[in-house]
């Protein structure tokens, strides 16, 4: 008798606890994402005006912002960011980037950049075409923006010809922005 | 004379019991005490990817089943949590334990099967504290086999800070009911 009222206080603590105690159970799994080379580019203003000031005949000028995202690899990586005038200046008998009136009424400008991404600007002037790319800035290896993006500006110079017929002109510039 | 006697008192002593026995029922208790419990299957990986726009957020989701009961009483109650247990690695990566200060945040959004119920916003994983993915009233039963169904849908900050690679974070699931 002794015995059995022993087993059954033994059976109460056990199963007493398991009556009214908070049962957990737990597991573990992974998450994994893979980070590759990226790029992106926004330009700030969406058009640019060229306007003359100063005196008669100077030059057109006009300023172009960008901001950009990008991150290079850390092996082997670069990146670029390049313009192209896809659509020349239209209507006709003004500036034209392809068949200018005159030699040497040339579309052209400098770049600036700066960021985390410490870009390295074009290095000297470059002049737009309608048939290449051209330099903006370059990235190295393992080079990535600010999170809201780093910054560039394409300072613009179109010849001012006399023998563009007045009016207004409008041409269309794509810029590429490219990682690896 | 004697002996035939004797014999025949033996009989006697023998059949008379028989001749009036009655079954009498025995009975014994089984018991059981039935509490609250809960189990939950592993989610398998989550593999995060970039898809759409550039720098668009990483996403991906886990399936998960969860097993549970809770108590009848007013006190009954469960939940699933989950805490990053290893933060991203290896390093340059993302990164839960800095995203406080970063914005580079590793976020979820969790869509349990009934008797379970979701938080009411997004929840912010931690390295530091588990958080809510589905919460259970008193009196809630999954199906034997277990709640199938049961999603969360993460989302990672896409960072141009991160350098590129493969990273992985180490999550730790919690069920628990009372």
């Amino acid at each position: 008798m002794r015995k059995f009222s022993l087993m059954l206080i033994l059976v109460t603590m056990v199963l007493s606890p398991a009556a009214f105690a908070q049962a957990t159970a737990t597991g573990t799994t992974a998450i994994t994402v893979t980070i590759g080379a990226e790029a992106t580019i926004s330009i700030t203003n969406g058009s640019t005006p060229l306007t003359e000031t100063g005196t008669s005949f100077t030059n057109f000028t006009g300023l172009t912002n960008f901001t950009y995202q990008v991150r290079t690899s850390q092996a082997s990586g670069s990146g670029s960011v390049t313009l192209k005038v896809t659509s020349d200046f239209s209507p006709a008998n003004g500036p034209s980037v392809a068949t200018p009136p005159t030699a040497g009424d040339t579309l052209t400008y400098t770049c600036t950049g700066s960021g985390g991404s410490s870009p390295t600007p074009c290095s000297s002037a470059q002049t737009a075409s309608t048939i290449s790319s051209t330099p903006v800035l370059t990235l190295a290896t393992d080079k990535h923006s600010t999170s809201p993006g780093d910054s560039g500006a394409v300072n613009w110079t179109l010849v001012n010809d006399p023998k563009y017929k007045t009016g207004s002109y409008t041409s269309t510039v794509t810029f590429t922005i490219s990682a690896t | 004379m004697t002996k035939k006697l004797v014999l025949l008192a033996t009989l006697a002593a023998l059949l008379v019991p028989c001749a009036f026995a009655q079954s009498t029922p025995v009975t014994s208790n089984v018991n059981v005490t039935v509490a609250a419990e809960a189990g939950l299957t592993v989610p398998t990986d989550a593999n995060l990817t970039s898809t759409g726009t550039l720098f668009a957020n990483y996403t991906g989701s886990n399936t998960f089943t969860y097993y549970i009961r809770t108590s009848s009483g007013s006190s009954g109650n469960g939940n699933i949590q989950l805490k990053v247990s290893t933060d991203f690695s290896p390093a340059n990566g993302p990164s839960v334990a800095s995203s406080g200060t970063t914005g580079d945040t590793l976020t979820y959004v969790s869509a349990p099967t009934s008797p379970a119920t979701a938080p009411s916003t997004a929840q912010t994983a931690s390295t530091s504290a588990a958080t809510t993915v589905a919460l259970f009233g008193s009196n809630a039963h999954s199906a034997k086999g277990g709640n199938s169904g049961n999603t969360v849908n993460w989302t990672l900050v896409n960072d141009p800070q991160y350098f590129t690679g493969s990273y992985a974070a180490v999550i730790t699931w919690t069920i628990s009911a009372a």
